[in-house]
């Protein structure tokens, strides 16, 4: 009777730490292991029993009300595992399915957006096989040359009018020479004048015979008057031509001196500007290969993940092969149950049927399998 | 300050320039160019220590000197240019047509 209280205790114990475990292999491992403890134990005692053909009543009772008890308990936790087993079947199967689609989809747009940076790269950095792509280096670069093109053709326009001004002084000069001379011819008309003013005297003092002289002297006197009139328009039309000059020259002045800090100032932003463009330019075109690297990164992460999908089948595979081993077990217990329960002789029935369970080892290797890869690959998920 | 002409020895003579180098020098510093005689192989040195602001006529003067001074066989040169004159004649590719420092 000591015996079947130990059975029981083994029993309640293994319910006990199938609850306790996490895992469903080594609840069902304890399970398997106690079945065989118990069986294991039952064939002891009876062995030591064996002497005595008639199996005692009241052992064949208590035997019978245990193997119920034990098959009450282990029942509904087979079905469970199987049920669990299902579950896990069909979980496994279906995310499997829809991470194949994910990851598929996935690789597409890792794909696309590869494809992507790679264009803006090749547009950022043209390898000048096309003329028509215009990069923004090369348009920045043109405008620098404009400005220099711009530069050099206001240092020329500067020159020419630094020129025409020293023709215009020259100028001056020349005019300023006509003025010298228009006195001198202004002096001699004044001389003649007064040379006229004596003649004109002299012809009074020599009274009737000098009236034609003096007639000669007023015509002399006349004409150095009208070539004083004449040099007098002489000097203003000149002047007039010298103040014309002297605005040309003002002209040329505001033509010739332009500012230069604002060329300064633009060559600097241009400067700048084309620097910052550059930089820019060279950050963006970095990311924009950083960018299609990991686009490929990501390809390969979802290929090497794809790879490890395939460890789900097997997920599914030692659900299928626990599904079999549960039912196994359910046989072996309703076999057991029923002979103890439905046999006079249990105690030779018992050992039948244990050596028969010996004798199958078909889901043994199965459930080694199993255990050994408890721990493998499922981490890559 | 007006545009001053300096004679250190027989071979340097220098046009030492006033504080503004702009359109109103286009007279004086030609004048002052004019007058140095004798200048065939020697050097002419416009010294701008005194300069602090030019404008793009000082360009067309410059140009003007040199043409000068090439067709009389002399040589020109540019010393004590400030930073912002340095920029001008960098940015008019001056630096490769003078001596300038």
């Amino acid at each position: 009777m000591s015996n079947i209280g130990v059975l029981l205790g083994i029993a309640l114990a293994g319910i006990g730490i199938s609850y306790w475990a996490d895992s469903l292999f080594i609840a069902y491992a304890t399970m398997l292991v106690l079945v065989a403890v118990a069986a294991f134990i039952l064939l002891r005692t009876n062995q030591g029993d064996s002497s005595n053909e008639d199996i005692d009543y009241t052992t064949h009772t208590s035997l019978k009300s245990s193997t119920e008890k034990i098959d009450g308990t282990l029942s509904p936790l087979f079905d469970e595992v199987d049920g669990m087993s299902k579950e896990i079947r069909h979980l496994a199967e279906d995310s499997s399915i829809r991470l194949h689609a994910s990851f598929q989809g996935l690789t597409d747009s890792a794909k696309a957006g590869k494809d992507l940076m790679m264009g803006i790269a090749n547009q950022l950095t043209p390898d000048g096989s096309d003329p028509d792509n215009v990069s923004l280096k090369g348009f920045a670069k043109e405008v620098g040359t404009i400005l220099d093109d711009y530069v050099s053709l206001f240092v020329d326009i500067s020159q020419k009018s630094v020129q025409a001004v020293h023709n215009i002084q020259d100028m001056v000069t020349h005019l300023d020479g006509m003025f010298g001379l228009i006195n001198d011819i202004r002096g001699i008309a004044d001389q003649t004048n007064l040379l006229a003013l004596n003649a004109a005297i002299e012809a009074a003092r020599a009274g009737e015979a000098g009236r034609g002289f003096a007639v000669v002297a007023d015509e002399v006197r006349k004409l150095s008057q009208d070539s004083n009139d004449l040099n007098e328009q002489i000097r203003k039309k000149a002047e007039t031509a010298k103040e014309t000059v002297t605005n040309v020259e003002k002209v040329v002045g505001e033509i010739a001196s332009l500012d230069m800090n604002i060329a300064i100032d633009a060559r600097g932003h241009l400067d700048a500007m084309l620097n910052e463009l550059e930089s820019v330019n060279s950050k963006v075109s970095e990311s924009v290969v950083r960018g299609a690297e990991i686009g490929e990164e990501i390809k390969n992460e979802v290929a090497r993940a794809v790879t490890a999908l395939q460890s789900a089948d097997r997920v599914s595979q030692f659900a299928e092969q626990i599904i079999a081993t549960t039912e196994h077990l359910t046989e072996v217990l309703t076999k057991y149950r029923t002979t103890i329960t439905g046999h006079n002789n249990a105690h030779a029935a018992l050992l039948a049927s244990i050596s028969e369970l010996d004798n199958t080892e078909e889901f043994k290797p199965a459930l080694s399998g199993l255990v050994a890869n408890t721990g493998d690959d499922v981490d890559l998920f | 300050m007006p545009i001053q002409v300096e004679r250190s020895n027989d071979n340097h003579m220098s046009v030492v320039l006033d504080e503004r180098f702009d359109f109103e020098s286009v007279d004086p510093f030609r004048r002052s160019y004019e007058s140095l005689e004798n200048v065939r192989n020697k050097f002419i040195v416009i010294d701008f220590r005194n300069t602090r602001y030019i404008d793009s006529s000082a360009l067309g003067m410059l140009i003007n000197a040199k043409n000068h001074f090439d067709d009389l066989g002399a040589k020109m040169k540019l010393i004590n240019t400030n930073d912002q004159i340095k920029k001008i004649f960098s940015i008019s590719r001056f630096d490769k047509k003078f001596d300038i420092s």
